[in-house]
């Protein structure tokens, strides 16, 4: 198997000439390195975005059989500043640009020459270290109007034309065969996980199962049995409280069981995990139960609020990261060697300046990847002295992160689910 | 062709939270459009909410205890808030729960729901509870000036950041959501998948967010005041007005835009009636007279009267919210003693009063038919059925039971399964109830 010398992470040379041939030459290489199957769409149909280069650092952990994995979809609501997430360090432009909300060069945590992560990511970096982390840099999508609700949408959707269903719920339209393909792990359903035909089934960490005894179980059955002459909400209705009854019957058990690996924090004497104070620790927990069953569960969808951090940035960020960095960590402890790959994502970055404590809206998000992944950087880094109206630019269109997922981690047609024209990463 | 009293059952349900029986029928005997005329009337006396007293508020032991340094002061503070904040929502529950004027409750929900402002981050009851009246005060009444207090509301400053909204530093935040939530619309893809241009630009919201830099909080009087030093009063340029514009002429232009009344109409119509877009045609032909008028009650007398409100399509096009379920059930059932169990239900549906899950308010439809909401709602039902105090049900016959609770509950018909449902538990008034309040046929708005 021929393997790629490791090259310096970025240079800008590469950058511009590798958009188009460099790059995909690498991205090409990439795939049989990886032995994968995630071939790429024919070159008929040209790249109409930008296109995704690859420049793996290493021939990091890699698939074996490329399509049968569990993604982790985490969704980080509100804007994560990117930019401080992954800092570029060593850019002089970052500390005159940010000012006062710069990360400390001498508490960020280097992972190379150019790029340090937030002193908060502690777990990640050891990720970092061990190839079981992928950075995709300046990803985004065109027509980014910084509006949360708007952007969000956009990038659970898959699609900007159709925003009513989510990306992950068209494949459960598509492949979709049980109620427990794809679960969303606390509060409601988001767009992600809405599909034209079927929902993915939202369960609740702590504790799941009907209350009334069996009398009122069966009533309930009679009660939303199939019934062609309802309208079309009440069907949905009826539809949702049949699956509900099967996941119970499926998932119900493993929540209320004790928890697998270090999540279950059971030793004696030990402080049990603080899940009202780290809700996302509570959420990866319950992935890490439901995966360590035989339920066929391929998609999990978990999430973070509090990103928006127009002021008090610097401390509220931190803790943020602090409270992901944990649940990550605790995670990965949980599930050992299991074949998974968490995709961690916001709906955009955050301005490059500043305004009083905090920053507005902006764009250039990063996704970290982790996991069975293809550890390195990819992308291209967006250049801090090529500002758009104050904001990073994209280089990755984020279907090409999804859909590099789609193809390498659930063995589906990047195509299918978000159109031609964007060649899936890795 | 539905009945008067099926229309009537219909208009309550939307229009307010739905009718007991009695309530029903008091309507009914007006007929449909003095039904409309009834529920429109906010002169009328509302003995129930009236009874309900508002919370009292510790705002100045709480700033001060958390500004004192002393740790015992400032748990106390906490204890305080958090008190001060159920309070408030355990307030207004009741209060919808109680109303003779359910449209007023209603309609302050729809503001609050639209220019949504979550107590999470204003963090003050006191604050919240402000807005709230002002929405109540103001909702009915001419659009543009019911956005104009919004704008200087203190609940809102401190939600989208407009205290800090300076000239030397410039914040967005609410001019953003001005334009793009509360009065212009994104003018992305809406419903029905139409993708039209976006009304206002970039340049728009910055020069609008220039234009109200400066409002401040001033804590003594309870209002907000423009501090000059502040203000950035140099020129601007907004949805093609320039000049030293300041808060009211970005709420003017923005009011008086040609997106505004489209965006506003289909925003209400969308909760009260079937989800829509600006461009639905029953929307532009609404949206054309508000837009000179901006009288809310003008529009939504024209929406309840519109034919469409009350078409077959229409009256199986929303889901009952979870606030809609739960308050209308409490009224129904005719349950007393509202007590914070009731918030819980509310919480665990994923629709607390004054915590909307962001400034777009809260979401509709398919998003309250997860498993989530279902299981959540066997558990609300069987808590709120064991509290049934109206005698109907219990008193009928189990044959009788069926039909009793489709009266009580305002249904126009069980569909087949439902009613085979209702038959196998209606030796258990308790049990039967729950299932019928699990139904699908009422879980439809």
């Amino acid at each position: 198997m021929p393997s790629l010398p490791a090259p310096p992470p970025f240079s800008r040379r590469e950058f511009l000439a590798g958009a188009g041939g460099v790059g995909a030459a690498m991205f090409l290489s990439g795939c049989t390195d990886g032995g994968g199957t995630a071939t790429p769409p024919a070159t008929s149909t040209p790249a109409t975005s930008t296109p995704a280069t690859s420049t793996p650092a290493t021939a990091g952990a890699t698939r074996p059989t490329g399509s049968d994995g569990v993604l982790v979809l985490v969704t980080l609501y509100g804007g994560n500043d990117a930019l401080n997430t992954v800092v570029p360090i060593a850019d002089p432009l970052y500390r005159q640009l940010r000012g006062s909300m710069a990360i400390d060069p001498n508490a960020a945590l280097a992972i190379d020459d150019r790029f340090a992560l937030h002193p908060s990511l502690v777990r990640t970096k050891q990720l970092w270290d061990t190839k079981q982390l992928a950075i995709v840099h300046g990803v985004g999508f065109d027509g980014l109007d910084r509006s949360h609700f708007h952007c969000m949408d956009v990038w659970q959707a898959g699609r900007t034309d159709e925003l009513r269903t989510g990306w992950v719920g068209r494949w459960l339209d598509q492949v979709g065969s049980s109620p427990l393909d794809a679960l969303g792990i606390g509060g409601g359903l988001p767009l992600l996980l809405r599909g034209a035909r079927r929902s993915a089934a939202v369960v609740q960490p702590d504790t799941f199962a009907l209350p009334g005894g069996p009398q009122l179980r069966s009533l309930v059955e009679t009660l939303v049995a199939a019934d062609a002459t309802r309208p079309p909400l009440a069907a949905m209705a009826a539809d949702t409280s049949r699956d509900l009854l099967s996941v119970i019957d499926a998932v119900g058990p493993l929540l209320n069981s004790p928890a697998a690996g270090s999540l279950s924090a059971t030793t004696p004497g030990s402080p049990s995990p603080n899940y009202s104070a780290n809700p996302l620790t509570a959420q990866l927990a319950a992935v890490a139960k439901i995966m360590a069953s035989d339920l066929p569960t391929r998609i999990y969808s978990v999430g973070m609020d509090g990103f928006d951090t127009h002021t008090d940035q610097l401390a509220t960020h931190a803790q943020l990261l602090t409270q992901l960095d944990a649940a990550v960590g605790e995670f990965f402890d949980a599930v050992g060697d299991a074949d998974v790959t968490v995709a961690i994502y916001s709906e955009f970055g955050r301005r490059v300046q500043p305004n009083n404590s905090g920053t507005d809206h902006g764009a250039g998000g990063t996704v970290l990847l982790a996991g069975n992944v293809r550890a390195g950087h990819h992308g291209d880094p967006p250049l801090l002295d090529r500002l758009a109206e104050g904001d990073l630019t994209h280089t990755t269109d984020f279907r090409s992160v999804f859909g590099g997922l789609a193809e390498s981690v659930l063995g589906v047609s990047s195509a299918d689910l978000f159109g031609p024209q964007y060649r899936p990463l890795f | 062709m539905a009945s008067t009293r099926e229309d009537v059952a219909h208009l309550l349900r939307r229009a307010g939270f739905g009718g007991s029986v009695v309530e029903i029928d008091r309507y009914t005997a007006l007929g449909y459009e003095g039904a409309v005329d009834e529920l429109l009337d906010l002169r009328s006396p509302d003995p129930g909410a009236d009874a309900i007293p508002a919370p009292t508020f510790h705002t100045e032991e709480i700033i001060a205890g958390r500004g004192s340094g002393d740790e015992a002061a400032g748990r106390n503070a906490a204890k305080l808030a958090s008190d001060d904040r159920r309070a408030l929502v355990r307030w207004w529950i009741e209060r919808m729960a109680a109303t003779q004027r359910p449209l007023q409750e209603k309609l302050t929900f729809l503001w609050h729901d639209h220019f949504a402002t979550s107590m999470d981050k204003v963090d003050f009851a006191e604050a919240m509870w402000g807005q709230n009246q002002t929405m109540r005060r103001l909702g009915a009444g001419r659009f543009d000036t019911l956005v104009s207090a919004v704008a200087r509301d203190i609940a809102m400053l401190l939600w989208l950041d407009g205290h800090n909204n300076t000239a030397a530093a410039p914040n967005e935040n609410f001019a953003r959501e001005l334009l793009e939530l509360f009065t212009l619309g994104h003018g992305g893809t809406a419903h029905g998948g139409h993708t039209h241009g976006q009304p206002y630009t970039e340049a728009d919201i910055r020069d609008a967010a220039r234009a109200s830099t400066g409002w401040v909080i001033d804590r003594a009087q309870r209002v907000a005041r423009l501090e000059p030093q502040r203000h950035d009063g140099g020129t601007k340029t907004v949805l093609g007005e320039t000049g030293p514009l300041g808060i009211d002429d970005i709420v003017r232009l923005a009011t008086s835009h040609p997106a505004c009344a489209p965006h506003v109409t289909a925003r209400l119509y969308s909760r009260l009636a079937r989800p829509v877009g600006p461009d639905d045609a029953v929307v532009k032909k609404l949206a054309a007279p508000f837009a000179d008028d901006l009288d809310t009650t003008a529009l939504l007398r024209r929406i309840f009267l519109h034919p469409d409100f009350r078409a077959d399509a229409t009256r199986v096009a929303l889901v009952k919210t979870p606030l809609e379920y739960i308050i209308g059930t409490i009224r129904a059932l005719g349950v007393s003693n509202v007590d914070e169990g009731v918030g819980r239900l509310l919480r665990d549906l994923g629709q607390v009063p004054f915590y909307p899950p962001n400034v777009a308010g809260w979401p509709e439809n398919e998003a309250w038919l997860s498993t989530q909401t279902a299981m959540v709602r066997v558990n609300a039902a069987e808590a709120l059925a064991r509290r049934l105090t109206v005698p109907s049900v219990r008193e009928a016959s189990p044959s009788e039971r069926p039909d009793a609770a489709r009266h009580l509950l305002g249904v126009a018909r069980w569909s087949d399964t439902t009613a085979r449902a209702l038959a196998d538990a209606s030796g258990d008034p308790v049990r039967m109830l729950t299932i019928a309040l699990i139904s699908p046929d009422y879980l439809l708005a």
